[in-house]
């Protein structure tokens, strides 16, 4: 049979519809309300360089006594976590009566290209930890990392273990090898001392194109489309600009962290072989004996499940739990369906461990 | 399924282009749409968002131009799909038979493949997507943003054209300044090895567009098969994107795709590394500051940075042991006051205490001499 049930007089409605949409469109965009970076009241309690590591004011009377430290990636901005009332993960921990702490790594310049990961890991989050400890008075903390933030924590764990009680990673690649992996396969032949040699930091906009090119027509292309879809719905659209303003707000990344970044962890696959060098410490996760809770998603196109779910093989913590999300790499922080998994269940893993 | 409602739409064809321009009165708004009269050639759909966009653009300051920028260009994507399905949709309502249906599909598709084709004699990917603007364009845009990429000189270089620039380049430099006309001979060999590369990236990438439509019609033709059917031209869209982006990621995966963007990027930074130094010579020459002198200041910076933060560091931990000495210090008198009272205690009580040290003798005296060896003595305190 003719597959194209469409008449003339359909497809002009179909284009009528389009263009009344685009310029309802038109309309709607230049009435938006500013997009918010963050929602929750905080307070900045140390800063370094670009670095503000903030505390969230508690939502509940009765509050865990440990303080938990987000790590958040060096790549785009924290307040994915905490993208607006009601869609934020840091709103949901401390609803479960949480002490939240942050690290927003902020926007790395031109001086700071030549910050290693050893300045990021033994040195920025090893003092933020010991401000937290401080402050509350303790040897330890817990600590949960989102994504590459996942892979810092992890290695900080396996190097200062004295100092985190609990560790939470989240869509964090462990394996970099994994079948699955389009980034690391596409990165695999890429002289990375040249880029970073020629470049210097190199720009959020090249990570962009990088993350864009993994689906590109999706990503490119019919997400715009679909866009026009909900331009008469001013809320719908709103929820689109967040995103995309995140999506979009790409800080540079410091050249040499990049290098190593790259090629110990997505060339050489080094933390799983034990190989990766943070300062003149090798990074063994074997070390790791703290309770670990490993939460991936099932549809995540940047993390394959397979490279987070590798930590198992890793570690040699015998309390080791993994909590699979139904829903892609962003959506486990922004989506309704996360907010009523993810902060219960990290605070009733951490209840049970604090 | 709907036969009877094409049959009475069959003569609203001709009518096609006057209702667009009704159609398009949805674009109205006090300041846009005025001039009807734009030319419309194949492509009106195109042209006529084009002159409403131009129109409400120039009328306002519009905060998320970029954003609106991205949904034109996909609309225009959307548009030009239209059109190009337009004649098959028409065309294909004119058979029941199907055999004739399916003949009629290949016999179309086979049309657009070669329209496409036809844009230019060396089919290339930067040419197709002028024509529908495709993502890879504005990825390319934004990996050449440049001031030193002339990456588009040899496009359009033919084979022979390509062996005079390669023999022009194998010259050997003459003279004084041999060091910088080597040099520079070696920047356009890097570029040109680069726009090989890029041409090459692109050739690829428009044969995965070939095989993207050779997907769409396949997945149509099973359509029809199993009498399956497309209600609106949004739906022929997001085929277009499913078909486009399964070629994309089968390929992508591949060691081929991986040596070849390895390839491209490679090329690229070597062109761009060598422009960056024939950039500072030059600027060396005329003692202007440079991106080297640069590196050198801020990697003095970054180690001082270090230096300080390690100062501050020992600085801290010296406070903290000077802070905890001086409270030992300050409660040395506390203690011997608390000694000379336990002298006054009762004989009986003496007796007693002299007991209990000589069950706990040994282990007091290991605590003792661990008191000794640690350096912040918080446990004196307790003593």
């Amino acid at each position: 049979m003719n597959p194209f049930q469409i008449t003339p007089n359909a497809l002009i409605n179909e284009i009528h519809e389009f263009n009344a949409k685009l310029a309802e469109g038109f309309n709607t965009l230049n009435n938006l309300d500013e997009i918010e970076s963050g929602v929750s009241d905080r307070e900045a309690v140390y800063t370094e360089d670009n670095l503000v590591l903030y505390r969230y004011k508690a939502r509940t009377k009765k509050q865990n006594s440990v303080p938990l430290l987000i790590v958040y990636a060096l790549v785009n901005r924290p307040y994915m976590a905490d993208i607006q009332d009601g869609r934020s993960m840091i709103q949901g921990l401390l609803n479960e009566g949480l002490d939240v702490y942050l690290i927003d790594w902020g926007y790395p310049d031109s001086a700071d290209k030549f910050l290693t990961l050893d300045d990021y890991i033994n040195g920025y989050i090893d003092r933020c930890v010991d401000v937290i400890c401080e402050r509350h008075s303790r040897k330890n903390i817990n600590m949960l990392g989102i994504c590459q933030g996942g892979t810092f924590s992890l290695c900080y764990s396996a190097l200062h273990q004295d100092k985190v009680k609990n560790l939470i990673t989240t869509v964090t690649p462990v394996d970099f090898h994994t079948k699955e992996d389009l980034l690391s396969h596409m990165v695999k032949n890429i002289d990375i001392d040249q880029v970073v040699d020629t470049l210097g930091n190199i720009s959020g906009e090249m990570l962009n194109i990088a993350f864009l090119s993994l689906r590109p027509y999706s990503l490119v292309s019919q997400k715009y489309m679909d866009l026009v879809d909900i331009f008469d719905n001013k809320e719908r659209v709103m929820n689109f600009m967040r995103m995309e303003k995140w999506i979009f707000d790409s800080p540079d990344q410091a050249g040499e962290a990049y290098r190593e970044f790259i090629k110990q962890f997505y060339q050489e696959n080094g933390l799983v072989k034990g190989t990766v060098k943070i300062g003149d410490d090798v990074v063994d996760l074997t070390k790791i004996k703290i309770p670990v809770l490993n939460i991936y998603a099932l549809h995540d196109h940047l993390v394959p499940p397979d490279s987070s779910k590798a930590l198992e093989g890793c570690i040699s913590s015998k309390d080791y739990q993994t909590l699979e999300f139904p829903g892609g790499h962003i959506g486990i922080y922004v989506s309704g369906k996360a907010q009523k998994m993810i902060p219960p269940s990290v605070a009733k893993w951490l209840s049970e461990r604090s | 399924m709907s036969d009877k409602k094409q049959k009475t739409d069959e003569t609203n064809w001709a009518e096609f282009q006057k209702k667009y321009f009704d159609a398009l009165m949805a674009f109205n708004s006090p300041s846009s749409f005025t001039n009807s009269n734009s030319s419309l050639g194949n492509s009106f759909w195109n042209n006529a968002m084009e002159h409403w966009w131009k129109s409400m653009k120039s009328g306002s300051t519009f905060e998320n131009e970029a954003l609106f920028e991205k949904v034109i260009e996909q609309s225009r994507n959307y548009y030009f799909m239209g059109e190009q399905f337009s004649s098959l949709i028409e065309g294909i309502s004119n058979f029941t038979n199907k055999k004739d249906i399916e003949g009629f599909i290949n016999k179309k598709f086979d049309e657009i493949e070669t329209m496409i084709s036809q844009i230019t004699p060396n089919f290339s990917w930067s040419s197709y997507i002028d024509a529908c603007e495709m993502p890879f364009d504005w990825m390319k845009k934004n990996m050449t943003g440049n001031a030193f990429d002339f990456s588009d000189m040899y496009e359009g270089f033919n084979f022979e054209a390509k062996n005079m620039r390669n023999q022009f380049l194998s010259m050997p430099g003459i003279g004084y300044s041999r060091e910088m006309q080597e040099k520079l001979k070696k920047l356009v060999k890097l570029g040109a090895i680069y726009q090989d590369t890029n041409n090459e990236h692109q050739s690829v990438m428009a044969r995965l567009s070939h095989d993207a439509l050779e997907v769409m019609r396949k997945k149509i033709l099973q359509m029809s098969k199993k009498g399956e059917d497309f209600n609106s031209m949004r739906q022929v869209y997001d085929l277009w994107v499913e078909s486009n982006e399964k070629v994309y990621s089968d390929y992508a995966y591949t060691e081929e795709y991986a040596e070849l963007n390895g390839r491209l990027v490679n090329s690229q930074m070597a062109f761009k590394k060598l422009s960056h130094e024939v950039t500072e010579d030059i600027l060396t020459a005329m003692n202007m500051p440079t991106t080297r002198a640069m590196n050198e200041l801020e990697r003095r910076h970054y180690e001082l940075r270090k230096k300080v933060k390690a100062i501050e560091s020992e600085l801290k931990e010296l406070k903290e042991t000077m802070n905890k000495k001086n409270t030992v210090k300050s409660t040395k008198p506390v203690l011997a006051a608390k000694k000379k009272a336990k002298k006054k205690t009762s004989k009986k009580k003496v007796i007693k205490k002299k007991i209990v040290n000589r069950v706990v003798k040994p282990a007091k005296k290991k605590a003792k001499k661990k008191s000794r060896s640690v350096k912040n003595d918080v446990i004196k305190i307790k003593f």
